[in-house]
């Protein structure tokens, strides 16, 4: 049985999905017209084999990228279960605390991150841009409410069975998290990507900028090179997103706490 | 005693966040607290009261970057939040038809930020798309970036790449509520008004808050792509907070910084304190 109200939601929504879409397709197909005319793969030539330049800065990124996920995985890992598994004084009270840092702008912490940069002298380092991300609270958050699921009897069957607990989080807990798990690693893959706050105020050598800053900042001067980098940018996270898409929204959710 | 183990695992678990968050966080806050409250800087530090926060309250640039940040929140919130929720009703029904759906509504989230930037370059700049059809269509030239209309492009952008995020969030919500109370309803001749109000609404306030919540944090995020539009000196209509900061990082003011770091906690303290309080009230009035 179509309604009326369910033809208008369908078009409603394809018109939605269509306004999602359509810029990145129109990205992508201005990047192969140059102004000169014509259609043209010149420009991803340049980036790709031309130059080394963008690549270089790309595998850079990517590096500086995975060390934030790496990172953030283990400490989100590890306090999300203390958080969803143990009982101990005062958790709710230090969620309540890291809900409010999760809401806190970088725009608030970048200052205090400054100076605490300066004084361990990791200015002008990788190590800046890194550390501080490890420690965002939002990959805790997801994964508290995700191993929360986890049922009670599995856990003390296993450790019944005298699994520790590396190998209890490792065979157990982990496999039976990986729409979590997925989640965090691209919101967290996300925001390493998409630094600019970071590098401009912590970075003084412009080499070191990762790329989506550095060419946002100081972009190339012809404007189809510009595309074709952006389209480069756009790569790996167009390529977790279609991977993981499903695990994403079912991660993004987890992080409404009750 | 198999409790206090549990405690113990518990209190280790965190152990490397709490760490890192009192490293990065706690720790700097306290001193960003102390420079805005002091002259000089290292060990030569004079106490001064309150004389930094007169003086960037008196700045003018200060005044117009947190005037324009509070304007953009203020229309930037309800904006996502009226449009978010009400792509969430209509997919209601079908959440199970438009599994497809969900994803692609995230689409625009991916977007790195300079891709973002170069769209919005790409469509409304001088030379762009949308000047070259208005002018095709003979309608009178409007200077996007560079007036007034440049905040509601940002505010496009910002409802373009986020309003996804919040769509999932509030469907999360709604899927939950139990079919046969609107099928009741129904029954009883409700109209679809009726229906939100008092079984929609009621339901509702926890992802609501979150959806709110994370609109601000990526709200915030926005204005990265803000400032990367507009350069380091926009134009005074998206001249906004992270302009100011970073403006002031390049001459490194530390009163100047840290005290518009601490007004700007303030602010979303306050907001958050608000939502809390309400969403709080609303759910002990339920439960």
């Amino acid at each position: 049985m179509k309604t009326k109200s369910s033809v208008l939601a369908s078009v409603l929504a394809w018109l939605a999905a269509f306004l999602s879409i359509a810029p990145f397709v129109y990205v992508l197909a201005l990047s192969f017209l140059p102004a000169s005319g014509g259609v043209t793969f010149h420009y991803y030539y340049q980036v790709f084999l031309g130059t080394s330049q963008y690549l270089t800065r790309f595998w850079k990124s990517l590096l500086i990228c995975l060390c934030v996920v790496a990172g953030q995985l283990v400490v989100s890992i590890l306090a999300g279960y203390g958080f969803a598994k143990c009982q101990f004084k005062g958790k709710n009270a230090l969620l309540f605390l890291l809900m409010i840092l999760m809401v806190l702008p970088l725009q608030v912490t970048l200052a205090p991150n400054y100076i605490m940069l300066d004084s361990l002298g990791l200015l002008d380092t990788y190590a800046a841009l890194i550390l501080p991300s490890i420690f965002a609270p939002l990959g805790t958050f997801i994964l508290t409410q995700s191993f929360k699921s986890v049922s009670e009897d599995i856990v003390d069957a296993a450790k019944l069975d005298g699994c520790g607990l590396f190998r209890l989080l490792v065979k157990v807990v982990l496999p039976m998290n990986t729409s979590g798990l997925v989640c965090v690693t691209l919101l967290s893959f996300l925001d390493g990507w998409n630094m600019v706050e970071q590098p401009i105020a912590y970075l003084k050598d412009f080499m070191r900028y990762p790329i989506s800053v550095a060419l946002a900042y100081v972009p190339p001067a012809d404007p189809t090179l510009q595309l074709v980098c952006c389209v480069l940018v756009v790569l790996p996270p167009l390529f977790l997103f279609t991977y993981f898409n499903r695990e994403l929204v079912e991660g993004i959710v987890l992080a409404e706490m009750k | 005693m198999k409790k206090s183990r549990s405690a113990l695992q518990g209190w280790l678990l965190v152990s490397p966040l709490l760490l890192g968050c009192l490293l990065f966080y706690a720790i700097p806050f306290v001193l960003v607290m102390q420079y805005s409250l002091s002259t000089g800087s290292g060990s030569a530090l004079y106490f001064v009261g309150f004389i930094n926060y007169q003086d960037v309250a008196a700045n003018g640039m200060f005044t117009l970057a947190f005037g324009n940040t509070m304007r953009f929140l203020a229309a930037a919130l309800p904006l996502i939040m009226a449009l978010a929720y009400a792509i969430a009703l209509l997919m209601q029904k079908q959440a199970n038809k438009h599994k497809l759906l969900k994803s692609v509504f995230l689409f625009p989230y991916i977007m790195p930020v300079v891709g973002a930037v170069i769209l919005v370059e790409l469509l409304f700049a001088e030379s762009g798309a949308l000047p070259a059809f208005a002018s095709a269509l003979g309608l009178p030239l409007v200077d996007w970036l560079g007036g007034p209309a440049a905040f509601g492009v940002v505010l496009l952008l910002y409802l373009w790449k986020n309003t996804g995020y919040s769509v999932i969030l509030l469907l999360a919500g709604l899927v939950t509520i139990p079919e046969d109370q609107y099928s009741a309803a129904d029954l009883d001749g409700a109209s679809g008004w009726q229906k939100f109000y008092y079984i929609t609404t009621p339901q509702m306030w926890y992802s609501v808050f979150f959806a709110l919540i994370f609109s601000l944090i990526n709200a915030f995020k926005c204005f990265r792509e803000i400032f990367l539009i507009g350069g380091t000196h926009p134009n005074e209509n998206i001249y906004m907070l992270q302009h100011f900061l970073n403006n002031s990082f390049e001459n490194l003011n530390y009163a100047k910084l840290s005290v518009a770091s601490v007004l700007l906690l303030i602010v979303v303290l306050a907001v958050f304190a608000v939502f809390y309080g309400f969403v709080r009230k609303k759910e002990a009035f339920r439960g």
